[in-house]
C-alpha cells in the first residue's frame, strides 16, 4: 500500500482551523504534513484506504467493519496513543481518526503533537554518540514508554533511533509511531510469513516464529538495548560489518556483543551490564519489570 | 533466614528446639501429617512464640491428582478433594480450587501463601499448562484479595517439577520466559526426585537445570525463592539465590517423591547417621566407627554444639544419637554450610561452594584408601555437583 499523494494546498483545503500547513515527510504508508490547529503546532497523518480482501487471519476488529491491515493499524495506533498519557509517548492531536476523499483518493487522517527536536538518528550521525548523562535519560524514558504500552498489553516492535526524538524544550526523549503496535488481546494484522519492525533492530523472539504470539514487553527492552548500545559507541550489535540480511538475523539470534567499553572507554561498567542484560538472546534472562530497569539506569 | 523444617509426622519438639538454638529460621507445614485444628493451633503458637520465624503451609494440592493416593489427614481440609486433571479444564472449577485452597491459609498464622499445582512432568505438558492456569489464578486472586486485605501474606507460586523433566528439558526457556514475569512475591519449588531412596547424588544436567531455574528467578528476576525437600543439595541452590530450603527429619522429608503420599508396607527404621559439614553428606554411625578407629574422626566432624556425644563413648555408634539430635545437627550444619556459600555475588558463592565440594572430595579421597562408604553416604554426589556448578557457570558465564 503506497502513501497517499496529495499536497500541503490539499491540506489546508480540508479545513480553515488548519493553519501553516507544510509537507513534512511521506514513507511506509503515511504522508505527514505539520500544521497549526488553534495556534497549537501539530503533525497530520493520511493513509489511504483500500477495500479489505476478506479472508483468514484477520483481527475481530477487520471482521466486524470489514477493514483493510492499513486501516486496522491506524485504529490500533490511535487507540494506544488514546488509553496513554506519558510525556515518552507521542500524543494524539485534537482530529481523530476521519475518512476524507482527496484527487479520487479514499484517504483517513489524524493528527499528533508535533514534537520540537530531533530524531534520535539524526542526532547520532550529527554528534555521533551520546553522553551518559543523555544515554541513561534517553534508556529511562524509553523505558516508561514501554512500561505504559504493556500496561494496555500492547508492543511497540519498531523501537529504533528513527522512531525516537529528543524534544528541544524539555530535553526528554519520546518514543514515536505506534503503527506497528501488537496487542496481545487481539489476533495478528501481520500475515504470517512477515517480519514486522526493522532490521537490527528486532528481538531474537521477534525472529521466531512460534514465538512471536508470545512476545511481551521484554521483546522491546532488546530493541531499546540495541538503541542504547548504538547512542553508547555509534555502532550497532547486529549490524555492523554485515553483508545481508541473512547475517543480521544471525547475529541477533546468536551473537553476544562485546562490552560497550571496550568501543568507547568512558562507558562505566554498571551500564556495560545494563546494556548486555537487555540484550541477553533469552527473554528471562532481561529485567522483569521496567521499572527495575529505570532504577539500574538511575544508579548508574 | 535459610533453612526451614520441612514438616511432617512425628515432630515431636524438634521445631520448638530447632527455633530455640537457631538451627531453623522457620516452618513448611504439611496437612498430610496434621489435623485441620491441629494446624490451626500450631501455627499460630509456633508463630506466636517464633513471631521473627517464616511460616508456610504447602497446601499438597499436587495430590489431589495423585491415583491411589494415601489421602490421610488431607482428606480433612476444606480445599482438599480427589479430583482428575478435566477437572481443570473448567475455569470455574480451576477459580474454585484456587479460592478454596488461599482461602483455607487465610485461616492459618501464616507469613506467605502458596499457590495451589500440580506435577509438571514436562515443560509444555497439559499438566504444565493447568500448572501455569493455577498460577495465573492465584495471582489473580490475590491480587483481588490484596484491595481489602492490607495484611494479606505475600503470594509465593508453587512449582513442582519432576527430575525427569529437568534432565532434558525440551520448551525449558519458554517456560521460564512465562514464569519470570508473574507479578507473585516468589515462588515455592520442589522437585519430585526419580529415586525414592533418599541420596545427596543428582543427576548433573537435572542439577545444572535447576541451578538455572534458581537463578533466572532468584538472582536475575528478583523473586523471593524458596527450595523445598532440599537437603544438602539445597546448599547449591543457595548459592544461586534461593533465599531459603526445607528439610526435614525422615529422609521423605529431606527429598520429595509422590511415595509419601501413597500407600507403603512397613519399613526398617532407619540406621542413625551423622551429618558432616566436610563431607556435604550424611554417613551413618557404623562408618563413623571405622573412621574413628583409623584416627580420622576429626576430619570429617562438623563442630556443632551437638558433637559433645561423640567425645565421651569408645565409638560413634554407642553415642546416644537420637532422632531429635541427629536432626537438629543436621539443620545446624545446612544452616553453617548455607551462611558459608551465601552473601557474596553468585561467582564469589560458587567459588567458595566449589572449594568445599573440592575440600569434601580430598576428605573422602582421603577415608576411601582405608574404608569404602555404601553407595548413598560416599563421594558419587561431589563429582555430579561439581558437573552441574561448571555447566551452569559456563552457560551464564559467571
Amino acid at each position: 500500500m503506497p502513501a497517499p499523494q496529495i499536497s500541503a494546498e490539499d491540506v489546508a483545503r480540508i479545513s480553515p482551523d488548519l493553519q501553516n500547513v507544510q509537507f513534512l515527510a511521506q514513507g511506509g504508508q503515511k504522508t505527514v504534513f505539520s500544521c497549526e490547529i488553534e495556534g497549537e503546532p501539530h503533525v497530520i497523518k493520511f493513509l489511504l484506504v483500500e477495500e479489505s480482501a476478506s479472508g483468514n487471519g484477520q483481527s475481530a476488529t477487520q471482521v466486524a467493519y470489514g477493514l483493510s491491515e492499513v486501516t486496522s493499524r491506524a485504529l490500533r495506533e490511535i487507540s494506544t496513543m488514546e488509553q496513554i498519557d506519558t510525556p515518552t509517548l507521542v500524543k494524539l492531536g485534537p482530529i481523530r481518526l476521519t475518512p476524507i476523499v482527496i484527487n479520487g483518493q479514499q484517504l483517513l487522517y489524524y493528527t499528533e503533537e508535533k514534537i520540537n527536536g530531533k530524531d534520535l538518528k539524526t542526532l547520532l550521525n550529527e554528534r555521533g554518540a551520546l553522553t551518559i548523562d543523555e544515554i541513561k535519560c534517553l534508556g529511562c524514558d524509553i523505558a516508561t514508554a514501554i512500561d505504559n504500552l504493556w500496561q494496555i498489553k500492547r508492543i511497540h516492535r519498531d523501537i529504533k533511533p528513527g522512531n525516537i526524538m529528543l524534544r528541544n524544550d524539555t530535553g526528554r526523549f519520546v518514543l514515536l509511531d505506534m503503527g506497528l503496535v501488537f496487542d496481545l488481546g487481539d489476533i495478528s494484522l501481520t500475515p504470517t510469513p512477515y517480519i514486522m519492525g526493522t532490521l537490527g533492530y528486532h528481538s531474537p523472539e521477534q525472529l521466531i516464529y512460534e514465538a512471536r504470539r508470545s512476545l511481551d514487553f521484554r521483546s522491546d527492552l532488546f530493541s531499546l538495548g540495541v538503541v542504547l548500545y548504538e547512542s553508547s559507541t555509534s555502532i550497532n550489535p547486529f549490524t555492523c560489518n554485515c553483508r545481508n540480511r541473512e547475517e543480521i538475523i544471525s547475529n541477533t539470534l546468536r551473537l553476544n556483543p562485546r562490552r560497550p567499553s571496550l568501543i568507547r572507554s568512558e562507558i562505566p561498567d554498571s551500564l556495560d551490564e545494563i546494556a548486555l542484560r537487555i540484550l541477553s538472546k533469552q527473554p528471562h534472562l532481561r529485567y522483569n519489570s521496567c521499572s527495575e530497569l529505570i532504577n539500574r539506569l538511575r544508579s548508574i | 533466614m535459610t533453612v526451614y523444617a520441612q514438616a511432617g509426622w512425628g515432630k515431636s519438639d524438634k521445631i520448638i528446639r530447632g527455633m530455640s538454638d537457631g538451627s531453623i529460621d522457620g516452618v513448611i507445614w504439611s496437612p498430610k501429617d496434621e489435623f485441620p485444628h491441629s494446624m490451626h493451633v500450631d501455627t499460630h503458637g509456633y508463630k506466636t512464640r517464633f513471631p521473627n520465624s517464616i511460616m508456610l503451609f504447602d497446601p499438597q494440592f499436587y495430590t489431589t491428582v495423585l491415583a491411589g493416593t494415601k489421602d490421610h489427614r488431607l482428606q480433612h481440609y476444606p480445599y482438599w478433594r480427589t479430583l482428575t486433571r478435566s477437572y481443570f479444564n473448567d475455569s470455574a472449577n480451576l477459580r474454585t480450587s484456587v479460592q478454596e485452597t488461599l482461602d483455607y491459609q487465610l485461616t492459618l498464622n501464616i507469613d506467605r501463601l502458596l499457590s495451589p499445582s500440580i506435577e509438571i512432568d514436562s515443560f509444555g505438558s497439559a499438566d504444565c499448562n493447568i500448572s501455569l492456569s493455577l498460577a495465573n489464578e492465584s495471582i489473580r486472586y490475590h491480587q483481588e484479595l490484596s484491595s481489602t486485605n492490607l495484611a494479606l501474606p505475600p503470594l509465593l507460586i508453587s512449582l513442582i517439577i519432576s527430575e525427569a523433566c529437568l534432565s532434558s528439558p525440551s520448551n525449558f526457556n519458554s517456560f521460564l520466559d512465562d514464569i519470570s514475569i508473574m507479578p507473585s512475591a516468589g515462588f515455592y519449588l520442589i522437585v519430585h526426585r526419580d529415586d525414592s531412596q533418599y541420596q545427596a547424588r543428582f543427576d548433573p544436567n537435572a542439577l545444572e537445570n535447576l541451578l538455572y531455574l534458581v537463578y533466572v528467578l532468584a538472582e536475575i528476576n528478583s523473586y523471593e525463592v524458596i527450595c523445598g525437600y532440599s537437603d544438602f543439595v539445597g546448599t547449591l541452590l543457595c548459592t544461586v539465590g534461593a533465599k531459603a530450603i526445607g528439610t526435614g527429619w525422615f529422609s521423605n522429608l529431606r527429598q520429595f517423591t509422590m511415595g509419601r503420599f501413597l500407600p507403603s508396607t512397613p519399613k526398617r527404621q532407619a540406621r542413625p547417621r551423622y551429618s558432616s559439614q566436610l563431607l556435604m553428606n550424611s554417613i551413618l554411625l557404623d562408618e563413623m566407627d571405622i573412621i574413628h578407629r583409623r584416627g580420622q574422626l576429626n576430619s570429617i566432624m562438623s563442630g556443632t554444639t551437638y558433637d559433645a556425644v561423640f567425645n565421651t563413648v569408645a565409638n560413634p555408634s554407642n553415642a546416644p544419637w537420637a532422632m531429635d539430635e541427629s536432626t537438629l545437627h543436621h539443620w545446624l550444619v545446612l544452616q553453617v554450610l548455607i551462611t558459608s556459600v551465601t552473601g557474596g555475588t553468585v561467582q564469589n558463592n560458587l567459588n567458595i561452594c566449589m572449594g568445599m565440594i573440592s575440600n569434601a572430595q580430598t576428605i573422602y579421597n582421603n577415608l576411601s584408601r582405608m574404608m569404602s562408604f555404601n553407595v548413598y553416604t560416599g563421594d558419587h554426589h561431589l563429582q555430579q555437583w561439581e558437573t552441574a556448578i561448571s555447566n551452569f557457570r559456563n552457560r551464564v558465564n559467571i
